[in-house]
């Protein structure tokens, strides 16, 4: 050991979790639970659950008359506001051992760039996805995983990957969940900015379901990306672990992409007809609250098994 | 950003295998997509064979009209082939039916401008290659959509006493994208 450097900073380790050497300090912080990132987590999803129910009634209620411009502005606004309430909640809650603002903000914009400068020009120029992936069941599940969830999983894990992930601020295990959400929140806010600019505007009230589901969605996703990755960095993983836990990722953005068309799309019947955006609501929090959950329980069980080691 | 420690060879390794994973996937997905973009299903009326791409929405034939089929999906001007048989007189060339059929396309579209025409040859039969754009606007006029501008193209073969035409039509951002298909649908043609 005495002649190991610390995985994190480079300095005279005393201290390993598997094959990883670390300083005292660095030892302390990779062992660290950081209930603030948990508790933002939970936070978040309720925030934004409550955040479209008051859009939604206030939609009902007053019924604004906007013309198209303040429409995509209103819009633009509404796709913004799922990153500021998980900046907030978790700014609120991880001030005691706080990531500094400027490299979560640093992967939040890389995200973005990546969704719009490689995602969106793929999926509206190449691959078409309006024009094939519905054709049935099976393609419309297939095409999700192998196209949709791979493509943005990658790029999500790359704007953490090839960014933050070799810096000292990434000093532990849950920091990997913490600058993914922060990536996965970039790419919805440019998906959703994207849906309201390419429609000239959305309806207010079913609009901010729309976003929330996404935002909630991609933070999801990424988030699980992010613990792959926290322990990528402070354990010793086989060569497997990174790709399962892409692979898992973006199977599950799949099966979500299927599932969410499965219980909102359009129905019609002798009565009129529509589609119903709130089953897809109910569907992002359940998988937010879960994935929020196993993480939570994941890292905490590393980190007792590390100790007791 | 500060960096600390370079990457070990284990966390190489991983990401090598993360982005070969990610393009095997996407692979994967692209041979799905090539798939189920070249499903069809076998079309005969009034003579002529074809293979027309599965899944498209088929309307009623009418007036000489075999085949209308639109694809579903996406938003704005759906993509389109119709294939017509017209009687004609035995001997008349491929660019005489092109003139006819220039004056009906007249009558039926707003603002159609010939792009192009030429003589083709495709599978064999001779034919008159016509190419145009025109400006389509939706019939129903509660709709408040904006018209668009569509090209199209019609192939026109003399088989005996009557023209066979093909025709597609897409708007002016899939036209390119969508042509490789209807090439296959043109090859396939058999009448």
């Amino acid at each position: 050991m005495a002649d190991q450097v610390c995985c994190v900073c480079g300095k005279p380790a005393g201290r390993a979790i598997g094959q990883r050497a670390f300083c005292d300090e660095h030892f302390e912080s990779a062992n660290s639970q950081r209930k603030g990132v948990w508790r933002s987590a939970w936070g978040q999803v309720i925030a934004l659950v409550v955040f479209v129910v008051l859009v939604y009634a206030v939609e009902g209620f007053f019924k604004p008359a906007f013309g198209q411009t303040a429409l995509v502005l209103a819009g633009v606004v509404l796709a913004i506001v799922p990153a500021l309430i998980w900046m907030a909640f978790f700014y609120q809650q991880d001030r005691l051992e706080p990531e500094p603002k400027g490299y979560v903000a640093s992967v939040f914009i890389l995200a973005m760039l990546v969704a719009a400068a490689i995602w969106l020009p793929l999926e509206e120029n190449f691959f078409h996805l309006s024009k094939w992936m519905y054709a049935d069941t099976l393609t419309t599940l297939l095409g999700g995983i192998l196209i949709v969830g791979f493509i943005q999983e990658f790029l999500k894990y790359a704007a953490v990957r090839y960014s933050v992930y070799r810096s000292a601020e990434f000093d532990e295990a849950t920091d990997g969940v913490v600058y993914a959400t922060a990536a996965g929140l970039g790419f919805a806010t440019v998906l959703n900015i994207n849906f309201v600019i390419s429609n000239g505007g959305v309806d207010l009230g079913t609009g901010v379901i729309r976003i929330a589901i996404v935002a909630l969605a991609q933070a999801s996703f990424a988030g699980i990306t992010g613990y792959f990755l926290g322990r990528a960095k402070f354990e010793s993983e086989p060569l497997w672990w990174m790709p399962l836990g892409l692979t898992l990722a973006a199977v599950l953005n799949g099966l979500f992409f299927w599932l969410r068309t499965e219980i909102t799309q359009s129905t019609v019947t002798l009565t009129g007809g529509g589609s119903n955006p709130w089953y897809g609501l109910a569907l992002a929090a359940v998988m937010a609250g879960s994935t929020a959950a196993i993480l939570t329980w994941l890292i905490r069980r590393n980190i007792k098994s590390a100790l007791a080691a | 950003m500060d960096t600390t420690t370079k990457p070990s060879l284990g966390d190489r390794y991983s990401d090598w295998a993360v982005i070969v994973v990610t393009l095997v996937a996407v692979l994967l997905g692209w041979l799905l997509m090539s798939n189920v973009q070249s499903r069809s299903v076998a079309f005969e009326a009034a003579g002529v064979k074809a293979l027309i791409p599965a899944g498209w929405l088929t309307d009623k034939a009418d007036k000489g009209v075999i085949l209308h089929t639109t694809e579903l999906g996406g938003s704005g001007f759906g993509t389109t082939y119709q294939l017509e048989v017209v009687p004609v007189a035995g001997g008349v060339l491929p660019a005489q039916v092109a003139g006819l059929y220039s004056v009906k396309r007249a009558q039926d579209l707003n603002t159609v401008r010939v792009l192009d025409q030429q003589k083709v040859s495709v599978n064999g039969h001779d034919g008159y290659k016509v190419t145009y754009a025109y400006v389509n606007a939706d019939p129903d006029v509660t709709l408040a959509n904006v018209p668009v501008v569509v090209r199209g193209v019609d192939y026109i073969f003399v088989a005996g006493d009557h023209a066979v035409v093909a025709t597609y039509r897409a708007s002016e951002d899939n036209y390119e994208t969508d042509f490789g298909r209807f090439r296959r649908f043109l090859e396939s043609l058999n009448f």
